[in-house]
């Protein structure tokens, strides 16, 4: 079976209280690519990855992780 | 004027996915309608121009004209794999379009051929892109 990156990205977030919109905002990108992160259609890039950890204040692999 | 920037993105970048849609069925329109009917220059010129102008449409730079955040968001990094994507099946399209023209032995000049190959390949690549923005945007 092929590995896949999954991301508790949903979670973290709206355990912060934030909407799509203010996440976009607080990382300069638009509000589709958080929607699409969430809902693991994209797969994003290390420096994407990097910044959405660091909006959401927690290290990137409690974010982010590979599944099989 | 929407003032924040994510929603004026969101805003536009919807715009954009319902004017690629209505681009390519006038460029599919313009390109059917050229290779059936009588060839002349004006004929002619209008379609390149309006080839000319949806391909740039699938370049970054027809968002250049708003203010430098929005332009940013307007081809962030799910814009620009949704570009990359919708050029690669536009790449496709054509060569199947090309195949299909070599192999169907249909009665046309290099002229007609090429701009059927053309209009195949921008059109695919019009409606992808559309389609996957639309997508993300809605998902």
């Amino acid at each position: 079976m092929a590995e896949r990156l999954v991301n508790a990205l949903k979670d973290e977030r709206t355990r912060l209280g934030l909407t799509q919109a203010d996440l976009a905002e607080r990382i300069g990108v638009s509000r589709k690519t958080i929607n699409t992160v969430e809902n693991g259609v994209f797969v994003p890039s290390t420096l994407l990855a990097l910044k959405l950890a660091a909006a959401i204040g927690k290290p990137v692999e409690q974010i982010f992780w590979i599944e099989d | 004027m929407i003032a924040d920037p994510v929603a004026r993105a969101e805003h536009l970048g919807r715009a954009r996915a319902t004017l690629f849609y209505l681009l390519a069925c006038a460029f599919v329109t313009s390109t059917v309608m050229g290779v059936h009917g009588p060839e002349t220059p004006v004929r002619l010129g209008t379609w390149l121009v309006l080839a000319s102008l949806v391909a740039i449409n699938l370049t970054p730079v027809a968002g250049r004209f708003q203010p430098a955040a929005v332009t940013r968001l307007l081809n962030d990094e799910t814009t620009r794999f949704h570009r990359r994507t919708s050029l690669a099946a536009g790449c496709w399209v054509s060569t199947l379009a090309g195949l299909v023209i070599a192999a169907g032995g249909l009665a046309l000049d290099a002229s007609e051929a090429a701009r059927l190959i053309v209009m195949a390949g921008l059109s695919a690549s019009l409606i992808c892109f559309a389609t996957l923005e639309l997508r993300a945007a809605n998902g």
